[in-house]
């Protein structure tokens, strides 16, 4: 399968489009550990996918909606897109109606803007309807959230040992876009594109013959995220922690947190998670991602979504 | 409002239709599947083993059971995703569930097999379960546009934020809520896991792992902040403990503790829920007898008409947990339960 792959970056923070073109280049370096996997991760991509063929800019936030910017913010990062000469794609989360009453304006002003190449990442059924229904010209991505393949993982070397059963690997290489039935519903919502986690298993779909294009994200996956941010009940009462309703105060923009898995049932191995507000992702450390590589070729996975921090 | 109660075996029907379970709901998992995908993947939320039935004729009987005395029976194809190998086994069960043991309704979350259903005329039949994470209106709308009977909304909403899409959807498609048993940590249909035996459930599992906290700042976490974030962290294990049914314990009370909503009980009357539903297909039948006398007797006093004050009170009392109950720490929605407090006009706020 020889399919040309583009590369977009992704930027979650406001402050980050200052230094766009650093985080083209390569040149932002976060603290600690995430620093160091970054190194490795950059080498393992640019191994893996060749050159950046920059093409295009995500922004947004995919997993809290008291995240997600708000127009001013989202108009900055067109502009710095459009500069570095990047189409732009707007990436959104699993939202409660605030968060649509929030969405809305930020839409209506995409919209406005007629520039047929701007893309809605789109991780909540809510939001594709109200993208298809009342903004029209804005194009639907199906993000990474609405793909609910196994990602874990600690359970990985179940579905992979000698002894799994083959019927369950292949299950786990695939999602509901294997299905034609979706694939019907995705084209009457005018949604061209999939995205994909590089996942631990592997991806076991031809997109290029289901006639859908299709993105992989490195070098962080999320496994699991949630309404209730645990370090956003920090220093809060005890009445006031873990719930939906807490006041946020960034929390998560303040710490990193990595949580050890040790010897796996399965296989012995540790696991490392690392953890920012509401979401536990997993690193996709070099092995990992030069696996995408290969998958993306095979698959036909036509972009590769760079994170240069986590997501969240 | 109807009660909607587990139940995992013919034995359970009398004993939960009695006891106020205006519907039920079970999994079926043949053990051809179970053998195909070895027991790591599971056709529903819960294990092959304990929590589901594995024949057709357990299936029939169990709904024949609730059908005589007048009581629905709804079948749980739930699993946040299916492929398309997986979808004809599942199509003809679903026709077979449908059509021979002539269950009432088929809970799925699965996007793909959803259309599948509703392409073989089963749509109206598909309740959409809480892993499909339907978060607002609009995702109530999309599954509404697509023909589903019923719309179970995640744990992970808040009083206000149920109110404000109950009203949006104005009756158009009925809602189903979570009252008691089984939290989740994270949001259900957002966990790309598996509570699976040896490992458990990730959001208990990761209480017990070793961690590191580094500031993104770059600079060293101080001593103190140290403290202050392992006590944190001691409380979250707690929360999470408090969510999976606080060990499997009873209260003073004899009510089995863990996650619940009955405070909750009065809104979701006033917001015109259909259904209220209990957690815990796994359960003994004593956990799942003793949490529906619970919301059946937090439900009579409802809809006698008592005061929301009055009903949180006694459910307090009934619960016998008092203190654990004021901490909020097992609740899936938080107070205030008062009318004013639960109107969409009073959503949550954010930073």
């Amino acid at each position: 399968m020889d399919v040309m792959i583009e590369w977009a970056l992704a930027l979650f923070r406001t402050s980050d489009l200052a230094d766009l073109s650093r985080h083209l280049r390569f040149e932002t370096t976060p603290h600690g550990w995430l620093g160091a996997q970054q190194a490795d991760a950059r080498a393992a991509a640019l191994k893996a996918f060749g050159p950046p063929a920059w093409k295009r800019l995500y922004f947004g936030h995919e997993f809290c909606e008291r995240r997600a910017p708000a127009v001013g913010d989202v108009r900055r990062a067109y502009e710095a897109a459009s500069s570095a000469g990047l189409a732009f794609s707007l990436l959104t989360g699993y939202v409660t109606d605030r968060g649509l009453d929030r969405l809305r304006p930020v839409l209506a002003w995409l919209a406005g803007l007629d520039d047929l190449r701007v893309e809605i990442v789109a991780n909540d059924w809510g939001v594709v309807r109200v993208v298809t229904g009342d903004y029209a010209p804005l194009r639907p991505v199906l993000g990474r959230l609405m793909n609910r393949m196994l990602r874990d993982p600690r359970i990985m070397p179940a579905f992979v040992s000698a002894r799994a059963s083959g019927d369950a690997l292949a299950a786990v290489r695939q999602s509901s876009i294997s299905a034609p039935v979706f694939r019907r519903l995705l084209a009457r919502l005018g949604v061209e594109r999939v995205e994909f986690d590089n996942l631990i298993q592997g991806l076991d779909m031809d997109f290029a013959g289901l006639g859908v294009a299709a993105s992989v994200y490195v070098p962080y996956g999320y496994v699991v995220t949630g309404r209730v941010c645990a370090i956003g009940s920090l220093g809060r009462p005890a009445s006031d922690r873990f719930h939906v309703g807490a006041d946020c105060r960034r929390e998560c923009q303040r710490y990193t947190i990595t949580r050890q898995a040790s010897a796996s049932p399965f296989d012995g191995g540790h696991r490392e998670y690392l953890e920012r507000g509401n979401t536990c992702c997993y690193y996709q450390d070099p092995s990992s991602i030069a696996s995408a590589g290969e998958m993306a070729r095979q698959a036909g996975i036509s972009r590769v979504v760079y994170q240069t921090d986590l997501p969240v | 409002m109807k009660i909607l109660s587990p139940v995992s075996s013919l034995d359970e029907v009398d004993m939960l239709v009695e006891s106020g379970a205006g519907e039920l709901y079970c999994g079926l998992v043949p053990q051809d599947w179970t053998s195909a995908y070895s027991g790591a993947l599971w056709m529903n939320r819960r294990s092959p083993a304990g929590a589901n039935l594995s024949t057709y004729e357990a299936l029939g009987a169990l709904v024949a059971r609730a059908h005589a005395q007048g009581v629905p029976v709804f079948l749980t194809l739930n699993a946040p995703v299916y492929v398309e190998r997986q979808l004809p086994y599942l199509a003809s069960l679903a026709r077979r569930a449908v059509d021979e043991c002539e269950v009432d309704a088929l809970i799925v979350s699965d996007p793909a097999l959803l259309l599948t259903l509703a392409e073989m005329g089963l749509g109206g039949r598909v309740h959409v379960s809480s892993v499909a994470s339907a978060l607002n209106t609009e995702a109530v709308r999309f599954y509404q546009d697509l023909g589903v009977g019923r719309v179970i909304l995640p744990r992970g909403l808040s009083l206000p934020e149920i109110g404000r899409i109950s009203a949006g959807v104005a009756g158009a498609v009925p809602l189903e809520v979570f009252v008691l048993n089984d939290g989740c940590a994270f949001e259900e249909g957002l966990c790309h896991t598996l509570h699976h035996h040896r490992v458990g459930a990730f959001c208990v599992d990761m209480a017990g792992w070793r961690l590191e906290v580094e500031r993104t700042d770059g600079r060293p976490v101080g001593e103190d902040e140290s403290v202050r974030l392992e006590a944190h962290f001691q409380s979250h294990r707690e929360w999470i403990w408090h969510l999976n049914a606080c060990g499997s314990t009873l209260s003073s009370g004899g009510v089995p503790l863990g996650a619940c909503g009955v405070c909750a009980i009065p809104a979701f009357h006033q917001f015109g829920i259909r259904s209220v539903k209990i957690a815990g297909r796994q359960g003994s039948p004593l956990r799942k007898l003793l949490g529906l006398r619970l919301v059946r007797a937090v439900l009579a006093r409802v809809e006698a008409g008592a005061r929301p004050e009055e009903v949180v009170e006694w459910a307090i009392h009934a619960r016998g947990a008092r203190a654990t109950c004021e901490s909020g720490v097992m609740c899936y929605y938080r107070g205030p339960f008062t009318m004013e407090g639960a109107s969409p006009s009073h959503e949550a706020g954010g930073g």
